[in-house]
C-alpha cells in the first residue's frame, strides 16, 4: 500500500484529508507540525508528502528545503498546500523545491489528480 | 565758534535734530549748509532706522509666534499620523483574521459534507446524498459571499494591492474555458473563443484578471439559456499605449436600462432578487469594476432587455504599479515653510542695481563662477523676481531712484519667503552698521573688489545658516553701530 505523509496543523483539515485519502486506498501518516513532519519523513520514508505551508515551529517551505537537501529524502515528491493563491507564495514553494502545489480550500478531485501524477502505480480501490 | 559747538553737541548728545545756524553766505556758509543737509540726512536715516528696528522687533515676535504654532501643528499632525497608521494596521490584521476565521469553519462544513457524500455513494445510501448536496451548496454559496464581501472590504480599506507579473493571455483564457465548461453546459449554451494573433502576453495582476473574466463568463452562462456566448480578445493601441480588450457577449435575457445604471455598484437594488433567482452573490460586477479601476482600465456594458449583453473590459497591456501613484500622493502635506528652490543646475544670483554697467559687470563675473545671474534695475522689480526665481544670494545697490536699497532690504527681510536669502549690499554709501542691523549679510563698498565679492558669495553660499538675525544679534550689532557713529 502506498504511504502518504500528511503534515497539517489544522485538526479538521487533517481529519478530512486523511480519511478521504484512506478511503481511496492510501495509508496515511500524520504530523501536526514542521518538526514532527521532518522527523517522520526521515524515519518512515513515505511515498509522497502532502505539506501545509503554514505550520508551527518550522514552516512548510523550510521543511521542504531540508527534505530536498537531504540525499535520503530528496526523491520523495512533495505537494505543498497553501491557503494563498498569490504568485509570490507559489514561487516561494517552488524555490524551496516542492514538486507541486495546490490551493486551499482543497478541491479533493483536483488534489487526487496531482497525487496520482506522482504515484502512477495504481492505488487499491 | 557756533558751528564748532553745534558739532560738539551733535557728537556728544547724538541729537540729529540740531541744525547749525548759518550767518554768512561764504565758504563757511556753504559748509554749514552742507553740514545741515548731512544732519538732515542722518536724522532721516535715524528715524528710518528706528522704524525699521521696531518693525524688526515686531516681526521677530510674530515669527516666533508663528514658529511655535507651526511646531504645535506639526506635533499634532505627527500624532494624527501615528493614530491613522495604528488604525490601518489594525484593519489589516482584522481583515486577515476575519478571512481566516470565516473560511476555516466553512471549509470544514463543505469538506465533511463532501466526504459524507462520498461515503453515502459507496454504501449506496442515496437518501442522504440529496441532503448532503444541499449542505454543500449552501456552504459553497456562503463561501462565495464571504470571499466577495472580504474582497470589497479590502478594496475599500485600500488593502488590495496589485501583484503585477507578465503572463500569457492565451493560457489564461484556455484555463478558464476548461474550468467553466460545466457552467456552459448547464444551460445548454455554446461557447466560442476568438483570440487575435497579436494577443500574447500582458503585464497585470493575473488573479484579478482571472476573477474579472470568470465573473463575466459565469454571468453570461447563468443568464443565457440554449444560447451562445462569445469571447473576443484583441490588442489595440491608444495614445501610444497598448491595451488588451476582452469582450464577452451573450444571447441571454439582457439587462434593462434602469439596471444598467446601477450594474457596477455594490448592493444595487435589483441584486438580491436576481441572486436569489439565478444564484451568485450579486457583488461580482462591483468587484470586477473596482479591479478594473485599480488597474486603470475600463469596463462597459451594452445591453437591452431580451437582446443579450456585451461586456467589454479594456486593460493596459502593461499595468503600472501603484508605486508611481503613491509617489504623488505622498507629497509632504505638513512640510515647513517652503525653502528656496535649489536645483542641481546652476544656482541663481539676483543683482539689483540701477547702473547698467554694474549689472553687466556682475553678470559676467558671477556667471563665470557658474551662477545663473538675473540682473534688474529697480528695487520693485528685484522684489518681484526674488519671489519668482528664489536666488541663493541677492546683491543690492543702495542708491536707486524710486525705491532705495534700504527699503528693499527691509522688505526682503520682513518677507518670510525671502528673509533667508543672504543679501550683499553693494554701494558707495558707507553705512555698514545700518546694513547689518537691517539684515544684510555683508556690505561692500563700490568700486567693488571682484575678488572680495566672489569670496563673500562663496562664503554665503556655503554658510547656509543665514537665518534672520535674532533679536539678541540685533541688539549687539546696534551697540556696535552707535560707537561707530560716534567716531565719525
Amino acid at each position: 500500500m502506498l504511504r502518504i505523509l500528511l503534515v497539517e496543523d489544522n485538526e479538521m483539515n487533517r481529519d478530512m484529508l486523511s480519511r478521504r485519502l484512506q478511503r481511496r486506498g492510501y495509508s496515511v501518516a500524520i504530523a501536526e507540525d514542521g518538526e514532527r513532519g521532518l522527523t517522520m519523513a526521515c524515519a518512515q520514508m513515505p511515498d509522497l508528502i502532502l505539506m501545509d505551508i503554514s505550520l508551527p515551529f518550522i514552516d512548510g517551505c523550510e521543511v521542504t528545503r531540508r527534505l530536498k537537501a537531504n540525499s535520503r529524502t530528496r526523491h520523495i515528491p512533495v505537494i505543498v498546500l497553501t491557503a494563498h493563491a498569490m504568485v509570490r507564495d507559489r514561487e516561494r514553494a517552488f524555490d524551496a523545491g516542492c514538486d507541486d502545489y495546490d490551493t486551499k480550500p482543497v478541491d479533493f478531485g483536483r488534489l487526487m489528480e496531482k497525487i496520482e501524477n506522482f504515484l502512477p502505480e495504481k492505488k487499491v480501490l | 565758534m557756533q558751528l564748532e559747538n553745534t558739532m560738539k553737541m551733535v557728537s556728544e548728545k547724538k541729537n540729529y535734530e540740531l541744525r547749525a545756524v548759518k550767518t554768512y553766505s561764504d565758504e563757511i556758509g556753504s559748509l554749514i549748509d552742507g553740514f545741515n543737509a548731512m544732519l538732515s540726512d542722518i536724522q532721516q536715516r535715524d528715524t528710518a532706522l528706528r522704524g525699521a528696528n521696531e518693525q524688526l522687533h515686531t516681526r521677530t515676535r510674530e515669527l516666533e509666534g508663528e514658529v511655535s504654532q507651526r511646531k504645535q501643528a506639526q506635533e499634532e499632525l505627527l500624532k494624527a499620523k501615528q493614530v491613522a497608521e495604528e488604525a490601518s494596521r489594525a484593519k489589516s490584521i482584522f481583515l486577515a483574521n476575519m478571512s481566516h476565521e470565516l473560511r476555516t469553519p466553512l471549509n470544514a462544513i463543505i469538506g465533511y459534507s463532501e466526504m459524507l457524500e462520498e461515503e453515502a455513494r459507496d454504501s449506496k445510501d442515496t437518501e442522504n446524498i440529496q441532503d448532503l448536496k444541499k449542505i454543500q451548496f449552501a456552504g459553497k454559496h456562503l463561501l462565495a459571499l464571504i470571499n466577495d464581501v472580504l474582497d470589497l472590504s479590502k478594496i475599500e480599506a485600500g488593502k488590495m494591492p496589485l501583484h503585477l507579473e507578465s503572463f500569457d493571455v492565451r493560457t489564461l483564457i484556455t484555463e478558464m474555458i476548461t474550468t467553466l465548461r460545466p457552467a456552459v453546459q448547464k444551460n445548454r449554451n455554446t461557447l466560442q473563443v476568438r483570440l487575435s494573433d497579436d494577443v500574447s502576453t500582458m503585464h497585470a495582476d493575473v488573479t484579478k484578471v482571472r476573477q474579472i473574466l470568470f465573473n463575466l463568463l459565469s454571468n453570461a452562462c447563468k443568464f443565457t439559456d440554449h444560447g451562445s456566448i462569445l469571447v473576443n480578445v484583441d490588442r489595440g493601441s491608444e495614445n501610444s499605449e497598448e491595451w488588451i480588450r476582452f469582450e464577452v457577449s451573450d444571447t441571454g435575457i439582457g439587462i434593462g436600462a434602469k439596471q444598467t445604471e446601477n450594474l457596477f455598484k455594490e448592493f444595487a437594488q435589483a441584486d438580491t432578487s436576481i441572486s436569489r433567482k439565478y444564484g451568485g452573490t450579486g457583488l461580482g460586477l462591483a468587484i470586477s469594476y473596482k479591479f478594473v479601476q485599480l488597474m486603470k482600465g475600463r469596463i462597459a456594458v451594452v445591453s437591452e432587455l431580451g437582446q443579450g449583453a456585451t461586456f467589454t473590459v479594456e486593460l493596459p497591456a502593461h499595468v503600472k504599479s501603484e508605486a508611481a501613484d503613491m509617489a504623488i500622493a505622498d507629497a509632504p502635506v505638513n512640510a515647513p515653510a517652503p525653502t528656496p528652490v535649489t536645483t542641481s543646475d546652476r544656482e541663481t544670483i539676483l543683482v539689483i542695481d540701477d547702473d547698467p554697467a554694474v549689472r553687466e559687470l556682475m553678470s559676467r563675473s558671477l556667471s563665470k563662477l557658474d551662477f545663473n545671474v538675473v540682473a534688474v534695475s529697480s528695487g520693485d522689480e528685484g522684489l518681484r523676481l526674488a519671489k519668482q526665481v528664489r536666488p541663493v544670494i541677492i546683491t543690492l545697490d543702495v542708491i536707486m531712484p524710486n525705491r532705495d536699497g534700504w527699503s528693499v532690504l527691509n522688505q526682503l527681510k520682513t518677507d518670510p519667503e525671502l528673509a533667508n536669502i543672504p543679501v550683499i549690499m553693494v554701494t558707495i554709501v558707507d553705512n555698514e552698521a545700518m546694513g547689518i542691523t537691517l539684515g544684510a549679510s555683508s556690505y561692500l563698498i563700490k568700486p567693488v573688489d571682484r575678488e572680495r565679492l566672489v569670496a563673500l558669495i562663496r562664503k554665503h553660499r556655503v554658510n547656509d545658516s543665514s537665518a534672520p538675525k535674532t533679536v539678541k544679534d540685533t541688539r549687539v550689532v546696534a551697540a556696535r553701530s552707535q560707537t561707530a557713529g560716534g567716531e565719525r
